[in-house]
């Protein structure tokens, strides 16, 4: 028996050495190049720092600028557009995901080329789907616009409109429910067959298997693509960068699009380090939210 | 045995030293410049050309596409890792010369192995310098130009502009080019409200971005508002250019190439573009205003670091690249990549294409060299201004607002920037 004791614990010893072994790459590439960075960075915050000179201590003056001083204003606007862009996007993105995902589940002849196009656009170039768009929004030529026309509908000038440009850049974040979408169909087929037998047994017609076995077997799905949406949403950058630039009037300014231009064109980075923070701290709240709600409405099967 | 093996090795190791010191003999200077990294095209003949002459030196270049380029520059020089030659936008030159940088050129320029200064077009060499030091050699120097339209003006009976023209010569244009309506409408003129391009209907009207130290922002005063109201008056009063709504998603030269507008505004590389296109164009200055004719002269400026280790190496290859009727010189006119940075005329005859429009590029480029040209009022932080009057003008330009109106909500705006720029 004492053998086996000493046995086993040198073998855990041993497998807790393999395990910092492999863990150490990533261990080491987290603390060098992301908590070093992310120290800096915090440290940055607090000074009035250019990149190019010698940063300078100024406490909380940057956090106030942002909240109540010089720049509020574009700071206020830019968590706006964000905020009304995350909360527009994300169910879209996760309905949308979701509905798709069920219709690509289902066992048709060449399902897997609809799979394969549904998913396309997700892992087509962030530059390239935005010049693509471009043209789609354009209000004379663009394909939006003829459609609506097709049923009298005098379409808006999207992107040059302070009024559409936001809603137009929540539409097109649409086209990237791909990557949902493909999560959710690993869900689905995950679901346990018996489950859907037994619902039929006790007589649960589709749209009841749906709502009481499809969605509860799929919240862990939901759960990790809302939380994921919520923080990539948050970080949107390149659909504004590159079709509107943040206009028309800040209609489209982005947080880390106006966190972008801070730091390296007008050499703010002690503001623009501020700014990461803020983002962080309200990514951390809402994600920290989601988490402590999860509990209310995400079924883990190997939980409870 | 032993021997031979001892005499291999010791071969094998002079050998290698050999190869070592050979490398170490030659210089590298770590160029740094905007453009295709997959394709550097001419900059790869001036560097082949350079090492050819000079044997000693090695160029390693750094291509990135405009957009990143001075991201990177900024990353690069931050993590003290500076190119030792550079491209730099005159939009950021005082950012670096302020921030120490670029090298002080006047040394080498004045010394054994300089250059002449004044054989450049004095005001291309202008964005290169800060306060009375010269910190770079000019890149891509040209002013803002007028292009129109000859089939379009042709078609409708027009003559072609003279120098001499003026703005009501231009409206009168403006408004015999316009016709149809919707989709089918087509356009006497553009309305510029770019931030450079506004300048010129600026200055042209009596008025100024900033006041004589540039530390105070005078777009809200009546002459320079009047002249941005102008140009929103051509499209929601005059009817006759249109508007970001109309234009969205192509650009006015876009619209210049399809015969759908008469006049447009740019720089050299707008003349390059528009040449691709089917349609017989030239070039002419902008038309004289109530207080003067004037237009932009910008110009790029390639500089050495200031903490370069191989500074005469960089200096050498600068030297190459852009002394006044160099090889280099020659090479980028005779690529047609930028115009030439002086009247020579051999530069100008390599640059402009006989055969091909805009016929009057060299000549209309004199006439606004020859007392024209202004340049551009520089200053520190001209990013941060810029974004910030943008959006007033974009709000003028959509006509939600006067120019008046919007430039003096801009105003304690625009100076508030520019305090905490020069605190």
């Amino acid at each position: 028996m004492a053998f086996h004791k000493s046995n086993r614990n040198s073998l855990a010893r041993q497998e807790e050495r393999l395990f910092y072994l492999f863990i150490s790459p990533w261990l080491l590439g987290f603390l060098v190049l992301t908590c070093l960075s992310m120290a800096a960075s915090l440290y940055w915050s607090f000074t009035e720092y250019d990149m190019l000179t010698s940063p300078k201590w100024i406490g909380l003056e940057n956090y106030q600028s942002a909240f109540s001083g010089f720049d509020s204003r574009l700071f206020w606007q830019a968590l706006k557009v964000t905020l009304i862009y995350t909360f527009s996007s994300v169910p879209l993105q996760l309905v949308g995901g979701f509905l798709v995902a069920i219709l690509m589940n289902q066992q048709i002849k060449g399902i897997n080329v609809f799979r394969t196009i549904y998913y396309l656009p997700s892992i087509t170039a962030g530059v390239a789907t935005a010049m693509l768009w471009l043209f789609i929004f354009n209000p004379q030529f663009g394909i939006l616009n003829w459609l609506l026309a097709q049923v009298g509908i005098e379409g808006p000038a999207w992107l040059a409109s302070r009024k559409w440009a936001l809603p137009a850049l929540i539409m097109m974040s649409m086209w990237g429910f791909g990557g949902p979408m493909v999560i959710y169909l690993a869900g689905l087929q995950g679901i346990p067959q018996h489950l859907y037998e037994a619902a039929k047994i006790d007589g649960a017609n589709a749209f009841k298997q749906f709502l009481y076995v499809t969605i509860p077997q799929m919240t862990p799905i939901i759960f990790f693509n809302l939380v994921m949406s919520i923080i990539g949403t948050f970080q949107v950058f390149t659909s504004a960068f590159v079709m509107t630039a943040g206009g028309p009037v800040n209609a489209t300014l982005f947080y880390v699009l106006y966190l972008y231009r801070e730091a390296f064109q007008s050499f703010r980075m002690g503001y623009a380090s501020a700014l990461a923070w803020v983002l962080f701290i309200i990514i951390m709240i809402f994600t920290g939210i989601q988490v402590k709600l999860s509990g209310k409405w995400v079924y883990y099967e190997g939980i409870r | 045995m032993r021997m031979r093996f001892v005499s291999v090795l010791a071969l094998v190791l002079v050998l290698s030293f050999a190869v070592v010191g050979a490398g170490s003999a030659q210089t590298v200077v770590r160029y740094a410049f905007w453009g295709n990294p997959s394709v550097l095209g001419v900059e790869e003949d001036i560097i082949k050309a350079f090492e050819a002459e000079n044997p000693d030196i090695k160029i390693e270049p750094i291509a990135t596409p405009y957009g990143d380029h001075h991201t990177k520059l900024l990353t690069m020089v931050a993590g003290g890792d500076a190119p030792d030659v550079m491209r730099v936008d005159s939009y950021f030159f005082q950012d670096f010369v302020e921030r120490n940088v670029l090298l002080n050129l006047d040394p080498l320029a004045e010394g054994p192995d300089g250059i002449d200064v004044k054989e450049y077009y004095p005001i291309a060499v202008a964005d290169s310098i800060y306060e009375g030091r010269l910190y770079g050699l000019p890149w891509g120097s040209a002013p803002y130009y007028v292009f129109y339209n000859k089939d379009m003006l042709s078609s409708a009976g027009l003559e072609f502009p003279s120098t001499s023209w003026t703005q009501e010569d231009l409206l009168l244009y403006g408004q015999k080019l316009t016709k149809g309506s919707g989709m089918n409408k087509t356009y006497g003129v553009q309305a510029d409200f770019g931030y450079v391009g506004i300048l010129p209907w600026i200055w042209n009207n009596g008025g100024r971005l900033f006041n004589d130290e540039r530390n105070e922002f005078r777009l809200h005063e009546k002459a320079a508002a009047e002249a941005i109201q102008w140009q929103a008056d051509l499209i929601h009063k005059y009817e006759i250019a249109p508007s970001t709504v109309d234009m969205q998603g192509f650009t006015a030269n876009d619209w210049f190439l399809t015969n759908r507008i008469g006049f447009v505004y740019g720089m050299a590389d707008s003349a390059l573009y528009l040449r691709q296109g089917d349609v017989d164009f030239d070039v002419t200055i902008h038309p004289a205003g109530k207080a003067g004719q004037w237009t932009v002269w910008k110009a790029n400026t390639v500089g050495i670091s200031a903490t370069t280790q191989v500074r005469e190496a960089a200096w050498r290859f600068l030297k190459f690249l852009l002394e006044p009727g160099g090889k280099g010189e020659a090479m980028y006119t005779g690529s047609q990549r930028v115009p030439p940075n002086t009247p020579l005329a051999e530069m100008w005859d390599l640059y402009a294409d006989p055969s091909m429009p805009p016929a009057s590029l060299n000549e209309i480029t004199n006439v606004i060299g020859d007392g024209h040209a202004k340049e551009l009022p520089l200053r520190k932080g001209w990013n941060d201004i810029e974004r910030k009057v943008v959006e007033y003008l974009q709000i003028i330009q959509l006509g939600e607002m006067t120019a008046l109106e919007a430039l003096q909500m801009a105003k304690p705006e625009v100076d508030a920037i520019i305090r905490r720029l020069d605190r």
